[in-house]
């Protein structure tokens, strides 16, 4: 291909194709509670005892597992949080930070006999993720051209 | 792949399109490419089965409610294919504007 119209065609076209697919992608609040829920439940993981370590990694991996066939079966496709791209930018400390308050839930309950201390990291962590989830999904649609 | 990082394999649009969302998503199913393409199925099966041959898409078969339904995802090199594809596109697009400001 030499032709300049010809490759402004096809980036047309391509960009066309990546706007129609942002203007339907579209998680409801639900979806990004959801996501935000298991983030909670894995920083709690981080600063609950052992034994009930393993019941809540069980648990996320199950949700994990749901909501990948709830994006599939309702909208016909699948993204990984983790893609390429600007959404790097939010997906990454978003994590930072829920490891952060994860390990900090850990540090009082060990340190400082806080048992509520996973329930205390768990709270914190949900808005904090649902922030992340919403901001990921706006980034996303941006990148696409939407 | 030819030189400049065009792609012979993905060069004609509507491959370019169905790379184009494919690149964005971890997986999608038949009729969503179809929506966000805006090709019929016969040539969206016929392009799917070249990016496949090509070793760009993988496709996979599977049930829900019922019905079987083909889900495809980009590989690897399907997604550096784009990439490349789309910078010597914008590149080409990017030299011509230059020249003719000059």
């Amino acid at each position: 291909m030499t032709g300049i119209d010809e490759a402004r065609d096809a980036l047309a076209g391509a960009r066309g194709a990546q706007r129609r697919l942002a203007t339907r992608t579209r998680w409801s609040i639900g979806r990004h509670l959801a996501a935000a829920a298991l983030m909670a439940v894995a920083a709690a993981n981080l600063a609950l005892p052992p034994l009930w370590q393993i019941g809540t990694a069980v648990l996320v991996l199950l949700g994990v597992a749901l909501v990948i066939r709830r994006d599939r079966a309702r909208d016909g496709m699948f993204v990984n949080g983790y893609r390429a791209g600007r959404t790097l930018w939010v997906i990454v400390p978003t994590v930072v930070l829920v490891l952060a308050i994860g390990f900090a839930g850990r540090y009082l309950r060990v340190e400082h006999d806080m048992v509520w201390a996973p329930l205390l990291a768990a709270a914190v962590t949900l808005p904090v993720a649902l922030g992340g989830s919403i901001l990921w999904e706006y980034v996303y649609r941006e990148e696409l051209g939407a | 792949m030819s030189r400049d990082g065009i792609d012979p394999v993905i060069h004609a649009p509507a491959r370019l399109q169905i790379m184009a969302v494919m690149a964005n998503v971890s997986e999608a199913e038949f009729a969503l490419l179809r929506e966000t393409t805006g090709v019929s199925d016969s040539v969206l099966s016929k392009h799917l089965s070249a990016l496949g041959e090509a070793g760009y898409v993988t496709l996979r078969k599977a049930a829900q409610d019922g019905r079987q339904r083909t889900w495809a995802s980009a590989t690897r090199a399907g997604r550096a294919a784009f990439r490349r594809h789309m910078a010597a596109l914008e590149a080409l697009v990017a030299a011509a504007g230059q020249m003719a400001a000059e």
